[in-house]
């Protein structure tokens, strides 16, 4: 029983992984230079790397959706897919080390500055595909694959939904403006 | 058993149609803020006032012959400030391409950063940036106390500051342009103008 839920839970979230990763592959794609500009306000790789990461890391992403969606080969797309979690999540930590936290963290979604939750939200799904990384997720019914992609795709919409919770929060906190000490000639 | 496969399907169903419309809502939101928050270019009180002369340069230029920058011999002038690393900044050069061709008659358009010479001159190469007037230089940043990227300054024919502030997008640059004939300094300043009456 406990064996069926975590195959059962694994495999739901492996799919959810694989959309997570198929919607920052299509949103990096489709705004190249927004993306390299991202990339180089990181300030991590040196600027002949830039472009060449721009177009690597989208294909890393799809290739690592499209092992987890397949059952032969998933266990090697959760390596793929926990590696490039887990680089990002090194990069955000490395760039808020340096103190650069307004800047954008082009994870996908509506623009966000970069933060420690961003960081420890990688380690959770990171975490998440531990069980279809050891091949122990995966369904074996037509009604496990049914639930188990509706959970990822119900978990992609609330996913997307909290990201744009987090982004409207962060423009409603701007759009205050600026506060009594600027207006006023204080400390500027 | 058929009842509990249809209603585990419809509510499946029913999830992700729910979950569905409250990301349509969420990012209407999101939209809305887009739309409202960017009233004009956002100005700070540091640096030379609107109408005030501003200060004067004759920083060299990595694409031609020095310029004059803040008071340019009978010409309106648009000092944009970018970095190669503002994605932002990327963004808004093609608006500036067309304003520089476009508006050619009584404005020049200078661009203005510093730093390391070697990055600005493959940003330059990458860009094509080889029409503007391109100038490094630190104390220009600092007189107009430049704080965030990009951010723009419009002098009028006689030196003097008509409109100036953080810009992010194509509206902002253009509010620039109409502060300058309404010769109100920004939309912050008309709608205060407008609360006091």
């Amino acid at each position: 029983m406990l064996a069926d839920l975590l195959r059962l839970f694994g495999g739901g979230a492996a799919a959810f992984v694989a959309l997570l990763l198929l919607r920052a592959a299509l949103h990096k794609a489709a705004d190249t230079g927004r993306f390299e500009g991202v990339l180089a306000d990181y300030g991590l790789a040196p600027d002949w790397a830039l472009t060449p990461l721009r177009r690597l890391l989208p294909a890393l992403e799809i290739a690592a959706a499209g092992a987890l969606c397949f059952p032969p080969v998933q266990a090697v797309g959760a390596a793929l897919a926990a590696g490039l979690l887990l680089t990002y999540g090194a990069a955000m930590a490395a760039a808020l080390a340096r103190g650069r936290r307004e800047i954008d963290c082009g994870c996908g979604g509506p623009a966000l500055p970069l933060g420690w939750s961003l960081v420890a939200r990688n380690v959770v799904l990171t975490a998440a595909l531990v069980p279809a990384g050891l091949g122990l997720a995966g369904w074996r019914t037509l009604g496990e694959a049914g639930a188990g992609w509706a959970m990822a795709l119900v978990g992609l919409a609330c996913w997307a939904a909290g990201e744009q919770l987090a982004a409207n929060h962060h423009r409603m906190r701007q759009a205050r403006g600026p506060s009594a000490a600027q207006m006023f000639g204080g400390a500027a | 058993m058929s009842l509990v496969v249809f209603a585990l399907v419809a509510l499946w169903v029913l999830v992700l149609v729910l979950a569905v419309v409250i990301l349509v809502m969420l990012r209407q939101i999101g939209v809305l803020y887009e739309r409202i928050s960017p009233m004009g270019a956002l100005m700070d009180n540091a640096g030379p006032q609107v109408g005030e002369p501003s200060p004067r340069f004759t920083p060299r230029s990595l694409t031609g012959p020095d310029i004059a920058v803040g008071g340019a011999g009978g010409r309106a002038q648009l000092v944009f400030f970018l970095s190669p690393t503002c994605p932002v900044c990327k963004q808004l050069l093609p608006v500036l391409t067309s304003i520089r061709t476009d508006e050619k008659a009584w404005l020049d358009v200078v661009l203005a950063s510093d730093g390391d010479e070697p990055k600005h001159r493959e940003f330059i190469r990458r860009q094509k940036l080889g029409a503007f007037p391109y100038v490094l230089s630190s104390e220009l940043g600092l007189a107009y106390r430049v704080q965030r990227l990009p951010f723009a300054v419009l002098t009028d024919k006689a030196g003097v500051v008509r409109a100036k502030g953080l810009i992010n997008n194509r509206e902002q640059l253009e509010s620039l342009f109409s502060a300058l004939s309404a010769g109100v300094p920004s939309l912050q300043q008309y709608a205060a103008n407008h609360a006091a009456e």
